[in-house]
């Protein structure tokens, strides 16, 4: 019946695609990843950076777990830049610009290394099921796999239909065919579903550009990488340049924004309002006489060049008029146009918090297919999609972040919670415990669960554990040394001090660093590492405010911990109204927690749930004793 | 989502309300139950002996600066064995709400905070005391629930204090879009406000809700009515004048000085106030042991009064007993009513500050005029808001409070140069409470303000 057999399937080879296939063939499952084209595993379809404000976050924490982006971005990486850093910790971020085909080159090498991982060039055109469970899938040329776990991976290309100007055609990506045939097979499985919009601008070519009437933006002077594994010296191969439209530029798209699909009425699904294509920043932005544009070169070894803020579905010739009157660019020579891409998404408050869809047992989505946008989001969700698949098919419990634990759970909290209607993608104002949620203790939050999961290697294990040692020996010193106030550090400030304080108390102070007191000979610590410094100064400094945030995780928590039975039945819930009955029926919730997040639910009702599940807990205890 | 943990009821927390209704009534009850129940009633409680489980122990509840607020009943249970299963302390006090707040005032004061509507009868549940009556229960906790609904409800259609909290939420709104835009899109052209203006925004969004709080006291007199006490030496005619005011014979009137000897209350509708009056035994050095104890509840009361009327006998010379009720009310808000017009005017009254009211209880002559200038002492507390909004619950009063401190933290916070993510958590500290006064406003709403205010995205 079937010609092939895996413990986990993974459908796609995208951001969210290898995540999930590394992270279950790691934990040990035997594990196949089906890719329409092997050579584009691992493809960055858009932008040529990994990273940014709260993206750079989601990468540290798939690194703390054990996934692998954090370490291949590092590998191809040409720019990097820690963002953010003119505020507090919490909000730094690492962003780096990518060599596209290195870091394809990459993946696939580590995919390639990883034991139990088998790649696949094959067309899925169906997934199996039997029994309200997926048993496998079914490949264009005949073939059906058999899976203990399917994880469905499948981007853009879902019934894909891309946008330029006038014209459309079905299609995954630019130059590569659409999944018509899984993707009508998916529509037809019952799925709350809709369609989604996302845009990417022109490539050009940079011997065509002429770069000295840009502003040149380099990258730091000591790049911060992603992963708590790399110990090279990142260095920077590449500069970006920056530079904006004016009003000029407008008039061109405003005279020709009947022509672009946006507009006329061609695109039915929903962009995202954070990354609009240049037509709308015009049309919604009226007021704004100029638009940033960032030209970010594709790689080293190529002169294609991403030009960032130029998103873009207008008709060819539109888009060159457009090139030709920005200054430097009038003899620009475009490799690729920009265009509008329509795909299917399946609404996420479908899935469990697992990523497991409820109608469809051991059927996995991860990434686009859940309405997010963004490598980082898709790869997030393919590390625990692929953890849990992993776990699913050996019976084990799920691993399930909670919103107090990482960006990864706040992600997937607010997707099986809220459901979108448009493309998701992370902030760092999505997360209300965002000061205990930083990239320098990602590791302290989250490495010891990938190492209990079977995801953490020896290696990455035991530099997690040297880092652990380092921090609590650096905090014992701090405890212990007292001050010398009559070092030159305090009286060329004019500081005094009553007595001598203890280092953690001067550290208190926002304007005593801990980097200056080293760098000045107050406190021994040439050899400690910067990470270290940020981590423990940190915590000492925030630490009210951290201690505040700690009392409200600690709610949480509890609130998690109330689990609402699987088989509840709101209707016949006295006092919760027909509104809210409709509301919890949707999401189904897991815990009084998750219930109160759901949008409208209202105090009252939250009540009537705990009120109604203590009930229930105190009938069962009487029975037992009965 | 912020929003979400608000709505949860912490179980672990202690807890405190008023457990009779709203209004005066002979006693009141305010009920705390929780972990620290027993500790919070130490440090208020005086009495001769310590408190034991069930025993009922008489004694004084103090305030914070050790002032006594009421003689009181109290009544510790200790967990288990209670209706919430967990400590459970119950006082009992006389029934004005004045005494009443003030008491759960400094309950909360300690670190209990408001029962949520139906949390005594949720916390039995939780606790496994249900073995009673299970069914009574849930209709007691459903009701709970209900009354709180429909109270929301109401107000929602009344949109009163929605309509005028918006504005300065909105403002907030605003306020948390522009920094955590600065935060998030640092990437993008986004210009980040100066601390100054940060600041001067925060400080008028507390303003506004400042001005709101005010209306508390105003909303508290609509719904629980004014309290009006009525003194004067026996025989001025007090409660002619309180019959004539409530237009019935309640009061017993004599010849004689000094046969009220009970403060009579009574509650009236003065063209759409309501009021509740108090007439007193008349205050005179005495020997009557009786009336001295009605003298006594005289001076509670005149503590107790939103306004009162001092009157005196315009027939007859000012005596020093007359002096003596004058000086009483000194620094009070009250009236001065000259009564018995209807007979010579023999009485030489002046005060630079009170100007006096002429009327005769007997033929109701001038009683238009004290009538119109009570209800222009209670229209006085109103402030300058338009009509349409007052604040009227002890929560309600409660959150905005709440709202303020956080404002002022983050204002504070600002001008220090804090950064921006952490001067948030006082803003939405802010804005929780003011989700508790109008509908939410989510994550998403503040996400909707910055795409509509900020063009993101490259």
């Amino acid at each position: 019946m079937f010609d092939e057999e895996y413990e986990v399937v993974v459908v796609g080879a995208g951001h969210a695609g290898c995540e999930a296939a590394h992270a279950s063939a790691r934990m040990g499952r035997t594990t196949a990843l089906y890719t329409m084209n092997v050579d584009l595993i691992a493809q960055m379809s858009c932008n040529p950076a990994i990273g940014g404000i709260a993206k750079g976050h989601l990468v540290r924490e798939i690194d703390a777990l054990g996934g692998v982006m954090g370490v291949a971005a590092d590998e191809a990486g040409i720019q990097f830049r820690l963002l953010n850093t003119s505020r507090g910790p919490a909000v730094w971020s690492p962003r780096a610009q990518q060599d596209k085909s290195g870091y394809r080159v990459t993946m696939r090498h580590i995919l390639e290394s990883t034991p139990n991982l088998f790649i696949k060039q094959a067309e899925v055109i169906e997934i199996l099921f039997k029994a309200g469970r997926a048993v496998g899938i079914e490949l264009l040329d005949g073939r059906r796999v058999a899976a203990g776990c399917v994880i469905l991976t499948t981007g853009t290309f879902l019934n894909g239909l891309i946008h330029i100007g006038e014209k459309q055609f079905p299609s995954g990506r630019s130059g590569e065919p659409a999944s018509i045939a899984l993707g009508n097979s998916i529509r037809g499985l019952g799925f709350e579903w809709g369609r989604l919009k996302t845009g990417t601008p022109p490539r050009l070519d940079r011997r065509t550009i002429d770069f000295s009437r840009f502003e040149e933006q380099p990258g730091d002077s000591n790049p911060t990488p992603f992963s708590f594994r790399t110990q090279r010296v990142l260095s920077n191969r590449i500069s970006c340049y920056i530079t904006h439209t004016d009003e000029s530029i407008h008039d061109i798209i405003r005279r020709n924004m009947a022509r672009s699909p946006l507009y006329s009425g061609q695109i039915q699904g929903i962009g995202p309002r954070y990354c609009p294509s240049i037509e709308d920043k015009i049309v919604k932005f009226r007021d704004k006489d100029r638009h940033q544009i960032v030209l970010e070169p594709e790689g080293v070894d190529t002169h294609e060049v991403y030009v960032n803020g130029m998103s873009t579905s207008l008709p060819i010739d539109v888009q060159r008029e457009v090139l030709s009157r920005m200054s430097g660019l009038e003899a620009a020579q475009m490799i690729r146009p920009g265009y509008a891409i329509e795909y299917d998404f399946v609404q996420p408050t479908e899935l469990h918090s697992s990523l497991e869809t409820k109608r469809i047992g051991r059927l996995f989505l991860a990434g686009q297919i859940n309405g997010t946008t963004g490598y980082e989001e898709a790869a997030a969700q393919g590390l625990m999609a692929g953890i849990n698949a992993a776990l699913t098919v050996k019976e084990q419990p799920v691993l399930v972040l909670d919103r107090a634990a990482a960006y990864i759970g706040i992600m997937i909290d607010d997707l099986v919670t809220k459901g979108t209607n448009e493309p998701y993608r992370m902030f760092t104002s999505r997360a209300e415990f965002r000061l205990n949620l930083r990239i320098d203790n990602a590791d302290t939050r989250l490495t010891a669960i990938g190492r209990r999961i079977g995801l953490v290697s020896d290696d990455q294990w035991q530099g997690f554990m040297d880092r652990r040692d380092r921090l609590r020996s650096l905090r014992d010193r701090l405890a212990g040394d007292r001050v010398d106030t009559d070092h030159s550090f305090f009286t060329n400030r004019r500081l005094t001090f009553k007595d001598r304080p203890g280092f953690i108390n001067l550290l208190r102070r926002p304007e005593i660093r801990l980097g200056d007191l080293i760098h000045e000979g107050v406190f021994q610590g040439e050899a400690l590492r910067e990470e270290d410094i940020v981590s423990i100064e940190t915590d000492i400094k925030y630490e009210g405010y951290l201690r505040q945030q700690d009392r409200e995780v600690e709610k949480l928590r509890k609130a998690e911990s109330k689990r609402l039975p699987e088989d509840l039945d709101y209707s016949g819930m006295p006092g919760l109204s027909r509104e809210m009955v409709e509301k919890l029926n949707r999401v189904r919730p897991q815990s009084i927690a998750q219930a109160s997040r759901i949008p409208g639910v209202t105090p009252a009702a939250v009540s009537i749930l705990l009120f109604h599940i203590e009930m229930r807990r105190q009938r069962v205890q009487s029975n037992q004793v009965v | 989502m912020r929003e979400g943990l608000a709505k949860i009821v912490s179980l672990d927390e202690t807890i405190a309300a008023i457990s009779t209704p709203l209004g005066r009534s002979a006693l009141g009850v305010v009920r705390i139950s929780g972990a620290d129940a027993a500790r919070i009633t130490k440090e208020f409680f005086r009495s001769s002996a310590p408190l034991q489980h069930r025993r009922s122990q008489v004694g004084t509840w103090v305030d914070g600066r050790g002032e006594a607020v009421d003689e009181v009943v109290v009544i510790l249970g200790e967990a288990p064995r209670t209706y919430t299963g967990e400590d459970l302390v119950e006082i009992t006090a006389h029934g004005s709400p004045l005494v009443l707040n003030r008491i759960l005032e400094t309950i909360r004061s300690a670190g209990a905070r408001l029962a949520a509507p139906g949390e005594f009868t949720l916390r039995a549940v939780a606790n496994g005391k249900m073995d009673l009556m299970q069914a009574e229960a849930v209709r007691e906790f459903i009701d709970a629930q209900t009354e709180e609904q429909a109270r929301v409800a109401l107000r929602q259609i009344e949109g009163a204090s929605a309509k005028r909290i918006n504005p300065p939420k909105k403002e907030l709104v605003d306020v948390i879009a522009h920094l955590e835009a600065g935060i998030d899109f640092a990437e993008d052209d986004v210009d980040i406000p100066a601390a100054e203006l940060v600041e001067a925004r925060i400080k008028g969004i507390s303003e506004q809700l400042a001005a709101l709080q005010k209306t508390f006291g105003f909303g508290r007199l609509l719904v629980e009515g004014l309290r009006l006490t009525i003194i004067g030496k026996p025989n001025v005619g007090k409660s002619s004048l309180f019959n004539r005011l409530l237009d019935s014979d309640r009061a017993i009137v004599t010849e004689f000085p000094g046969t009220t000897r009970d403060i009579l209350t009574e509650a009236v509708n003065l063209e759409g106030i309501p009021l509740r009056l108090a007439d007193t035994a008349g205050v005179r050095e005495t020997s009557d042991q009786v009336e001295r104890i009605g003298v006594g509840r005289t001076l509670e009361a005149l503590a107790d009064a939103d306004l009162t009327l001092v009157v005196l006998d315009g027939s007859k010379p000012i005596d020093p007993d007359d002096r003596k009720v004058l000086s009483k009310a000194e620094g009070l808000p009250h009236l001065v009513v000259i009564n018995k017009s209807d007979l010579p005017q023999i009485i030489d009254y002046s005060s630079s500050n009170v100007s006096a009211l002429r009327v005769s209880a007997l033929t109701g002559s001038g009683f238009q005029d004290l009538r119109a200038a009570i209800r222009a002492f209670l229209l006085e507390r109103r402030t300058d808001l338009a009509d349409d909004f007052v604040l009227t619950s002890a929560r309600q009063n409660e959150a905005l409070e709440r709202a303020l401190v956080g404002l002022e933290t983050a204002s504070a916070a600002v001008l220090e140069g804090v950064p921006h993510e952490m001067v948030l958590l006082d803003l939405y500290g802010s804005l929780a409470a003011l989700n508790e006064l109008t509908g939410e406003v989510v994550t998403e709403d503040i996400l909707d303000r910055i795409f509509s205010t900020f063009c993101i995205g490259k």
